[in-house]
């Protein structure tokens, strides 16, 4: 690695850090007005429904770990997933959280327990709520496609890191009910996009955290990256030209 | 001090409440015997208060029963021609208010039974009336105590002057005085076989009908109304109807009838309503007036009536009242239904009353008894719970009463039905069915496995082979020829068993070209099941390459845990990183005794599925060993994300076999019959080359029948609102 | 935002980890090293904790006779067994890898062949379900890759295989790499978020 990239590296990371903070603290009484996501939106509805109907809200949080390069799209999917539980834990039936990894699961399993807590609702915490569907991507997709009709599931939520698999976990969800998708793999972006309800495409997985309003640093988060972007392709295009008139 | 029934404050001196006469401190001794049902005509000769006994005395010739000692303050029996203490105080009040008008009459039973709980008072002579004070009674010394709540609270303001407050021991009581004209407060005991009262009008929507006249009901007193009313009800004239009373207030006491002493009431008892005893009592007076005897005095003339000492006068009194009865019989409201008669209920009323079957009797509930601890202590006829729970039946349902509905009787069947048969106990587990397939899906699934079928069992060979070599496949050819035989690669299998079919034909094409020359390989994996799909894939061309195998090149490394944190650590020191885990001591072999750093290995080739897991190896290995040539055998799916870095201005991938076609060209390129133009190299390719080319067919028809279909009709509704419109 | 020793240690080790990187100091680089390896280390326990987790969901599974319960015991019966025969003969031994070749591989490979039909369905559900531009496009895109990559019998169509590669060289890398670079802005994000405390994912 260059010096050239590590400066570059530090340079966008400070930018970045100073704008959450900025955001986060200077900004505090604000929240920023987002565009309107129809996945999350249909989160919200399939959420409600699922507590009024007595039924489950499953959460894959992937196949993915916390040490790995999908490790941010592990960390989303718990953030969604303290609010979601939080919302859930009300029901007869609390939303479930599948994981394919140990760590995971035992964050999962931490979560629900502080979800409860501040629930007041201590005594029905089950930490089974967030467990293993199967080791391994296609282990995973084999053990999710069971849980939806064994754990009576009628809305499925992937917020979390997946392969190819995600269309199983999908496919199998949209048997039961509805579908919202969103992962890093552009790949399976694709196949989310063709057997997801309501797909998240691209980077509106990160965005997850600030619709879903789990603290004011996920709102900040996803301003800074706005910039930031802004910022990528401006300096993009203006590279490009600099190149093609020749000056670089 | 606060009566624990009722809350109200009370005098601390006082024993029972002057409002529910319930009890404010327990008994000091228990009613001495067994519970002995009460007599109706009032308790038994020992256990009848001393002024009872007294009246029954002056009644008797000389006759003295005893009296009942409920105390050990008992006052003595005096003898007969002794005037009692009390009888002279009362007297002398009376004599001090002769020109207050008081109603006269016989005087209200001396029975006061301090249980408002109680229906019927007149069998349940106060046993626990234990006179507070030696010399008066307990219903006296109740009166006091309300009367000085009362007038502590409001003045009382009666409509007789200060003579129908009671204050201790010198005002007569309420009931004595003349009572007022809007009515009075006799039960409502009456006939019902008999008519309205005559004269009475008929009695309205709400209203209880008032007992005929002509039978006098039992004698028994209502209790006064609630405290601030100096309600005194008229005496009855001979000869009227009795308006039957009202509803007693609730907590205040029930007066049974006595036979003696009336002067007691004089005294201080009494309520503001007269008595209907007193008034029948007036009425029989009223024939021996007519004899002679002084009249009953009218309600509301304001004359006085005759003095006590004329009631009390031999003669004057009914015999009924001066001579012991008979035990009375059950309590009025159960053992006289034909005297009472049957109230009119309101339609709401009765629309709210349940259906009611035969009365219940409560097994052990025919001796009252009297309650001794806790704050009804003192009190009789307190509902045992555990006798009233335990044994109390469930009235019967009187079925031809009940309105069923025949679709309501039809339901009530079934879940009878449902619940005697024992085949229908088992609930069901309510699963919500998943969405089933349609039958188009299942002939997707038939057109897909055809596809693959045939080719794979016919061995076609239909489908074209690559004809052109891709450069990134050309130049990873290139370099492993150039590579040196005596430094070993390392191979990482990143890849799991799923991905297998599609990437180990290209590894199978690079594996045996490096077999060929010789070059050693170690085999590292992040995944699981890395290790072992390595081991299967060397095993499989070590087969074609015995020599290779016999010197003991393949060198595995196994499973590197971690992902990117463990590849981090690996391209920091493999030997600390691996070397714990891999269970061979490779690291001590000849081949890789000299590799200290990953500098030793002479190229890194990736067999990777997964965009992201080849993006990890490229930043946390390549950047910090620029110097190993990178060279990737990847996925058809991870080849737009891959691409990138090899087309870079300083590429991290210097060579790409992307999926089966590139393995098919890899192993075409050197071995292609000139003749037939296919490939010479039998490889596992070249076997799934026609069952790839035919499914991929077999979708592209599905997809585009689908897109059609919904373009189609997507056209025709369309054109449909468009014609609508 | 509320700090305790957790958060404190999190805070510390992403950022000696993620200034080492920057800054090749020894004793940094050292203390990084140590740090990598413990987290080698804790994900091989991971590993184990999530085979516990998945025995005691099925045991539970078992032992209430929930539907599928039967399902459930042969799956603890095959993962002792495996865990058994490896942790005895070791993961290069031909029972181990008979196993992972002979059982694991045919239904991984299996379920692959099920997500191609899985897909296959899916698109044509797509087109009937959301009729719009983008997805005919979508399905233009599919089909020109398709009839790219894969053979054709009998003719030879020579400006498709060409066009695919343009399509799959420019358009598909040009959006790979713009998803990737929004890919990287969020996941930056989201470990600054770790690092200065505002996402506790350990502890609430």
């Amino acid at each position: 690695m260059g010096a050239m990239d590590v400066v570059l590296a530090l340079v966008v990371g400070l930018l970045l850090a100073g704008l959450i903070l900025f955001f986060t603290f200077l900004r505090r009484g604000q929240w920023p007005t987002l565009r309107r996501l129809p996945a999350l939106d249909a989160l919200s509805a399939d959420l409600g429904r699922s507590v009024e109907s007595g039924t489950r809200l499953h959460l894959s949080l992937g196949d993915g770990t916390l040490y790995g390069p999908e490790a941010s799209a592990t960390l989303v999917g718990l953030a969604a997933l303290s609010q979601i539980a939080k919302a859930g834990s009300v029901s007869d039936k609390p939303p479930l959280a599948t994981s394919a990894d140990g760590a995971v699961a035992l964050l999962s399993q931490d979560v629900y327990r502080v979800a409860f807590r501040h629930q007041r609702a201590e005594d029905r915490y089950d930490p089974l709520l967030g467990r293993i569907a199967g080791l391994g991507p296609l282990g995973y997709a084999a053990g999710t496609m069971h849980t939806a009709p064994d754990e009576d599931v009628t809305a499925t939520l992937v917020v979390g890191p997946l392969g190819l698999e995600a269309a199983l976990v999908a496919e199998a969800g949209s048997r039961r009910g509805h579908v919202v998708g969103g992962t890093l793999d552009p790949v399976a972006q694709a196949l989310l996009y063709a057997s997801a309800d309501s797909p998240l495409v691209g980077e509106e997985l990160f965005a997850t955290g600030a619709y879903l309003r789990v603290n004011r640093a996920h709102a900040a988060s996803v301003q800074a990256q706005d910039i930031v972007r802004w910022i990528v392709i401006a300096a993009a295009i203006a590279w490009a030209a600099l190149r093609t008139v020749g000056i670089l | 001090m606060r009566c624990p029934m009722c809350g109200k404050p009370n005098p601390d001196t006082a024993e029972v409440c002057a409002f529910c006469q319930a009890r404010l401190r327990p008994l000091s001794a228990a009613p001495s015997g067994p519970e002995a049902p009460i007599p109706a005509s009032g308790p038994p000769e020992e256990e009848a208060p001393d002024w009872l006994a007294k009246l029954r005395a002056q009644g008797a010739l000389g006759e003295s029963r005893g009296t009942r000692d409920l105390s050990a303050e008992a006052e003595p029996l005096e003898g007969p021609g002794e005037v009692p203490s009390w009888l002279a105080r009362i007297r002398a009040r009376n004599g001090e208010e002769e020109e207050t008008k008081t109603p006269t009459g016989p005087p209200p039973s001396a029975e006061q039974v301090p249980q408002p709980a109680q229906p019927e008072t007149s069998e349940h002579p106060g046993t626990e009336e234990g006179p507070a004070e030696a010399e008066e009674p307990e219903w006296l010394e109740r009166l006091r105590v309300r009367r000085a709540y009362e007038q502590d609270q409001e003045p009382e303001k009666s409509p007789f002057g200060e003579a129908t407050s009671a204050r201790g021991e010198e005002l007569p009581p309420d009931w004595l005085h003349v009572p007022r004209e809007e009515g009075w407060g006799a039960p409502s005991l009456g006939t019902p076989s008999e008519g309205p009262a005559k004269g009475s009008a008929a009695p309205g929507e709400g209203e209880t009908p008032s007992p005929p006249p002509s039978e006098i009901p039992p004698p028994l007193v209502q209790a006064a109304p609630s405290r601030g009313e100096a309600h005194v009800s008229p005496a009855p004239v001979a000869g009227e109807s009795v308006q039957p009373a009202r509803e007693p207030k609730p907590g205040l006491p029930r007066l049974s009838p006595f036979t003696q002493g009336s002067e007691e009431f004089a005294a201080g008892g009494g309520e503001a309503e007269i008595p209907d005893w007193l008034a029948r009592a007036r009425e029989a007076a009223e024939p021996s007036a007519n004899r002679g005897e002084p009249p009953v005095e009218q309600a509301g003339t304001g004359s006085a009536g005759p003095g006590l000492d004329e009631l009390l006068a031999p003669g004057v009194l009914p015999e009924w009242l001066t001579t012991p009865q008979p035990s009375p019989t059950a309590p009025q409201t159960e053992s006289a239904p034909d005297e009472i008669e049957q109230a009119v209920l309101p339609p709401w009323l009765q629309a709210l009353r349940p259906i009611e079957g035969p009365a219940i009797k409560a097994e052990g509930t025919e001796e009252e008894r009297v309650e001794t601890a806790g704050p009804l202590s003192g009190l009789k006829g307190i509902l045992p719970p555990v006798s009233l729970f335990e044994k109390v039946p469930h009235p019967p349902v009187q079925r031809e009463q009940l309105e069923v509905d025949p679709t309501h009787a039809a339901q009530a069947e079934l879940l009878q039905r449902v619940v005697l048969n024992p085949e229908s106990r088992e609930a069901k587990r309510v699963g919500r069915p998943g969405r089933r397939l349609h039958y188009w899906t299942w002939g997707v699934w038939a057109l897909l496995f055809v596809a693959i079928l045939v080719p794979g069992i016919t061995q076609s060979h239909v489908f074209a082979r690559p004809t052109t070599v891709p450069v990134e496949t050309l130049k990873l050819r290139t370099a492993i020829s150039a590579l040196p035989d005596n430094r070993p690669i390392l191979m990482a299998f990143e890849y799991d068993p799923a991905n297998a079919a599609e990437l180990e034909a290209g590894a199978l094409a690079v594996i045996d070209q490096l077999m060929g020359r010789g070059i050693p390989i170690a085999s590292l994996s992040t995944r699981p099941a890395g290790p072992a799909m390595a081991a299967d894939v060397m095993a499989r061309e070590e087969a074609v390459h015995p020599d290779y195998a016999a010197a003991g090149k393949y060198l595995p490394l196994g499973y590197l845990p971690g992902d990117a944190v463990g590849l981090r650590a690996f391209a920091n020191d493999p030997r600390k990183a691996s070397g714990a885990i891999s269970a061979a001591p490779v690291w001590d072999s000849a081949f890789l005794q000299p590799v200290t750093n990953l500098e030793g290995f002479s190229s890194i080739i990736i067999v990777v599925a997964q965009p992201l897991l080849f993006q990890a190896w490229v930043e946390q290995v390549h950047t910090l060993h620029p110097t190993v040539p990178v060279f990737a055998v990847i996925s058809a799916a991870a080849e737009p994300l891959a691409r990138p870095y090899y087309e870079s201005d300083n590429p991290s991938v210097e060579g790409l076999v992307v999926g089966l076609a590139g393995a098919e060209t890899y192993d075409c390129m050197d071995s292609v019959d000139p003749a037939t133009g296919r490939c010479g190299n039998v490889s596992p390719a070249d076997t799934w080359w026609d069952p790839f080319g035919a499914s991929v067919l077999a979708a592209v028809l599905v997809l585009g029948v689908g897109a059609f279909g919904s373009a189609g009709m997507t056209l025709l509704k369309f054109w449909g609102g468009k014609k609508r419109d | 935002m509320k700090f305790n020793v957790s958060v404190v240690v999190a805070i510390a080790t992403g950022l000696i980890t993620l200034v080492a990187y920057f800054i090749p100091v020894a004793p940094l680089q050292a203390v990084r090293a140590g740090l990598l390896q413990s987290g080698a280390i804790l994900a091989t326990v991971a590993l184990l904790l999530g085979a516990g987790n998945l025995l005691s969901v099925h045991a539970r599974k078992i032992r209430d006779r929930k539907p599928g319960h039967l399902y459930s015991i042969f799956l603890v019966i095959s993962l002792l067994s495996v865990f058994i025969v490896v942790t005895i003969f070791g993961t290069q031994h031909p029972y181990s890898v008979w196993i992972v070749t002979q059982v694991q591989q045919p239904l991984e490979v299996a379920l692959t062949g099920l997500l191609a039909g899985v897909l296959v369905i899916a698109g044509v559900r797509v087109m009937f379900r959301r009729p719009h531009w983008s997805t005919y496009l979508f399905f233009l895109t599919v089909v020109i890759v398709l009839l790219g990559t894969a053979p054709l019998p009998f003719v030879a169509i020579p400006f498709l295989q060409g066009f695919r590669n343009w399509l799959a060289q420019v358009p598909a890398v040009g959006g790979g790499r713009g998803l990737l670079l929004g890919i990287a802005l969020g996941a930056a994000t989201t470990g600054l978020r770790v690092l200065m405390g505002f996402d506790q994912p350990y502890q609430r």
